[in-house]
């Protein structure tokens, strides 16, 4: 079980982050989670929202380079100790991070964290082995 | 394309628009494009030019004479 993340290419030059979140708004686009990878040339903004196919729409239609990836939430307690168990599951076999992110639920009061890994087929598997709840793109809304 | 001196040295940049066949989530993959277009313009040109990724429509696009060239260096103070 996946969710759609939308990865968009910023440039890295005054007011372009500025810009992007301008249309957000101006589209009344809520993010559910963010995360702004940069270099020293450009950065690369990735967001989890409700509904990504509207969102990549209003996006492109805006002259941005979008591309939607699929990424696993996994639900976790919000408390200490709770990520470490995620990781030492996903490191005793095999299953390599790329990056990941977190962020809140605004009605569950669970922690989630959207993690990119080369292999999501064999991930999810592993996921689910030990028991961990994964999110998908319609319970985005529930949580 | 950009022309400029810093400290005493030319540079020489060019802002290429990135594409949607380009673009991936991965950084690194990203600026591997970047490093891919400047060993190209090293190769065949023989030029060594900074590659800067911009966005889509981004370039000023102008009939006629283009001005594609824009050159800052003072050489003649």
């Amino acid at each position: 079980m996946t969710i759609e993340q939308i990865s968009i290419f910023i440039e890295n030059r005054k007011n372009a982050l500025a810009e992007f979140t301008n249309v957000l708004a101006t589209h009344n686009i809520n993010m559910r989670a963010m995360s702004l990878a940069d270099t020293s040339d450009f950065g690369i903004a990735r967001i989890i929202v409700d509904d990504a196919a509207s969102v990549q729409g209003a996006l492109e239609r805006s002259h941005y380079i979008v591309k939607v990836t699929p990424v696993i939430a996994v639900e976790i307690p919000d408390e200490a100790g709770s990520l470490n168990k995620i990781l030492k599951i996903l490191a005793d076999n095999g299953r390599n991070v790329e990056y990941m992110y977190g962020f809140t639920g605004r009605k569950s009061g669970s922690a989630y964290m959207i993690i990119r890994c080369t292999d999501v087929p064999e991930t999810e598997k592993v996921l689910e082995k030990a028991g961990i709840r994964m999110i998908g793109q319609k319970d985005l809304a529930e949580i | 394309m950009h022309v400029g001196r810093v400290n005493n040295t030319d540079t020489f940049e060019i802002k290429v628009e990135m594409t949607a066949e380009k673009f991936s989530d991965v950084v690194s993959e990203v600026n591997k494009a970047e490093k891919q277009l400047e060993s190209a313009l090293l190769s065949v040109l023989q030029i060594k030019a900074k590659v800067t990724l911009v966005a889509p429509k981004s370039i000023a696009r102008s009939e006629g004479k283009a001005k594609r060239v824009i050159d800052t260096r003072k050489l003649h103070d």
